[in-house]
């Protein structure tokens, strides 16, 4: 199990999950909020797996000041600081991934390695990202899920949360939104990939419907140290759906 | 009681199957199922019952704003406000109202606002609405913007009506170097404000504040809701420290009047089962975007379904029980607005007579009835005093 710890990163208070030792692996988490998964259990067996609540996703209110991926960029300054951070693997799921892909423009030399996961961030001809925000959960299940009526499904995108998590997700959902709206992307980010000079695996659900895999191949063309992994049998979320086929190449990649 | 007759004006001609074959009437809803040709007759028709509001006595008509959709076919209400100016010569023109939320540029509205205002000679009532949760995806708002967009909007309107030009204006959503508005409104220092709602604390608490009109919308809403939205206004403007006027106590609701109380029942039933089945008809998802409403408010909808599902009504009688709409004969209608007039305080009547697809002699007739047999009795009834400035108008800092 992880060690779930608040702490202030730059002036707004931050969850953070962490277990297992070795290298640092910083994990940005989806739209769906920072949640320990089969994933992050799997990778935590080699590496210090340090995951942090992305700015307001645990408290909407607190999103002040947030406005675009940049900003957030400048909290991870903030989190690089007070955790003494020395050249991390940063792997970002779908969100996440669009972050880690800013930070990497901007910071290479802060960055041991680059994973990103079924990412949005890059705008792809002809392969507009699904609308998350308009889709209800039994619309989205088909797309983000390579088996939309199995038990994972149902637990993680319920058709209504259970009371107890509704708060929860709520809150996740508007801290999404603040930077996902509508268009889950920079239009800049794709001219500014080559920039990414660190070694990077851009690993992908092949059966994702809600960013199709036209982004990974885009992430794989325009990362100037990149290596493709399709996962065939997972959709948007690999670390719940084929966990350990996800972390058998995060893990081959990190080495 | 003052009255102000409002309009949806809703796309009558979905197909009878519509309810079975669509998910949402808004946003995603094709508009190959607009006809243009049968549009012209809609609008016209529409414009027409307005108009003859004004012939029948009624203080003013209302126009408001949705896009994307087949439950209202305003996407400017100004322009429909600009088609009534110049064909009325009575009525207040009720802009209910702007979605101040969707334009990057609020000056347009402080600038169409007082146009109207100065072409009508001061007949303009301006609302000003964060706008429905579907607005934000048709128009790529950020919904998790809604409330400091609309508040910031509100707070640069207002000034630019009030303040002389030119100034500066720099805020966290619009900047603006020169803000010189003209022309200046009609009504000083700006025209009324009316601000609709269905129900939040926070916006009732703000109204209260400014002393506005708190207007309950939609339209279809159930007696409990605008009794406690009624109730939690007026305890919000003791707390602010006045008790407040009639007037500022508004409702929107559906009504129908007819010769007997069973045929109002038959011919008002078909049209309204249109409108429950047809334009109400929406995804969760479109209505509640996220930051929309706070997590709190969302929390208490969530709640509230748990408990009881509204809007998946089947039966008339739930709907005569719960009381969303008003329909009767004179009498009958008379009689439970008398009452509901003298539980609440309720001084601004806006009822909505054309509810979904209900026909334009219909529509006619029970408007016709309303004036003639029901609006006399309750014209003294929750009247103000007049005020030297109307306390819907000040402006308080």
């Amino acid at each position: 199990m992880s060690t779930e710890t608040t702490r202030p990163i730059g002036g707004r208070p931050t969850r953070i999950l962490a277990a297992g030792e070795g290298p640092t692996l910083l994990w940005l988490h989806d739209t769906l909020g920072n949640r320990w998964t089969p994933g992050h259990a799997l990778l935590a067996h080699s590496c210090q797996v340090i995951a942090p609540s992305l700015p307001g996703f645990d408290d909407s209110t607190t999103l002040g000041r947030i406005d675009g991926p940049e900003d957030v960029v400048f909290w991870l300054l903030d989190l690089w600081d007070a955790l003494g951070l020395e050249r991390p693997a940063l792997l970002g799921c779908g969100l996440g991934g669009w972050l880690a892909a800013e930070f990497a423009v901007r910071y290479p030399e802060r960055l041991g390695a680059l994973v990103v996961v079924n990412a949005y961030g890059l705008q792809v001809e002809g392969a507009l990202a699904e609308d998350e925000f308009a889709l209800t959960p039994p619309m989205l299940r088909p797309l983000v899920f390579a088996d939309p009526t199995g038990p994972l499904a149902r637990d993680w995108l319920p058709d209504s949360e259970p009371p107890e998590r509704a708060e929860a997700v709520l809150h996740a959902r508007v801290a999404a939104a603040r930077l996902a709206w509508q268009f889950p992307y920079h239009p800049k980010l794709r001219e500014r990939l080559p920039r990414a000079r660190v070694r990077a695996l851009v690993l992908w659900g092949e059966r994702d419907r809600l960013v199709p895999v036209a982004h990974a191949h885009a992430y794989a063309a325009g990362l100037p140290d990149a290596r493709l992994v399709l996962l065939p049998d997972a959709a948007h979320y690999p670390y719940l759906e084929t966990p350990e086929a996800f972390a058998r190449e995060v893990r081959r990649f990190l080495g | 009681m003052r009255f102000y007759v409002f309009h949806l004006m809703p796309w009558p001609y979905l197909p009878p199957d519509f309810g079975q074959t669509h998910d949402t009437a808004w946003v995603v809803c094709e508009n190959a199922l607009y006809d243009p040709q049968r549009g012209h007759e809609v609008y016209n028709r529409y414009l027409d019952e307005l108009e003859y509001a004004d012939e029948l006595g009624f203080d003013g008509v209302c126009v408001n704003e949705h896009h994307q959709n087949a439950y209202g076919l305003m996407p400017s209400p100004n322009i429909m406000a600009a088609c009534l100016a110049r064909r009325t010569r009575r009525v207040k023109l009720v802009i209910l109202g702007n979605v101040l939320t969707l334009y990057d540029h609020p000056l347009r509205v402080a600038e169409e606002v007082a146009m109207l205002d100065v072409i009508s000679g001061g007949r303009v009532i301006s609302g000003q609405v964060v706008g429905t949760g579907n607005e934000f995806f048709s128009y790529n708002v950020n919904p998790t913007y809604a409330r400091e967009r609309f508040h910031e909007a509100h707070e640069l309107i207002l000034k630019a009506w009030t303040t002389p030009g030119p100034f500066a204006w720099e805020g966290m959503h619009y900047r603006f170097r020169y803000v010189n508005v003209w022309p200046r409104p009609y009504q000083q220092p700006h025209p009324p404000i009316w601000i609709p709602g269905s129900g939040s604390r926070e916006t009732i608490e703000w109204v209260a504040q400014r002393r506005y009109t708190y207007m309950v919308l939609p339209t279809l809403a159930p007696y409990a809701l605008r009794a406690a939205s009624a109730e939690y206004f007026r305890e919000a403007c003791a707390r602010a420290g006045y008790t407040p006027r009639h007037e500022q106590i508004g409702w929107g609701v559906g009504i129908y009047v007819a010769e007997t109380d069973a045929r109002a029942v038959e011919e008002y039933e078909p049209h309204f089962w249109y409108y429950a089945r047809n334009l109400l008809k929406n995804r969760d998802t479109f209505q509640y975007p996220p930051g929309h409403s706070s997590v709190r408010s969302m929390l208490s909808v969530l709640e509230a379904r748990r408990t009881s599902r509204p809007g998946r009504f089947s039966a008339w009688a739930e709907i005569e029980k719960a009381g969303y709409v008003i329909v009767g004969s004179p009498a009958t209608v008379r009689d439970r607005l008398l009452e509901i007039a003298r539980a609440t305080g309720l001084g601004t009547l806006v009822p909505n007579f054309s509810v979904g697809n209900v026909p334009h002699h219909l529509t006619r007739k029970s408007m016709e009835l309303f004036a003639r047999e029901v609006m006399p009795a309750l014209r003294p009834v929750n009247t103000d005093e007049p005020a030297a400035s109307p306390a819907s108008a000040a402006v308080e800092r």
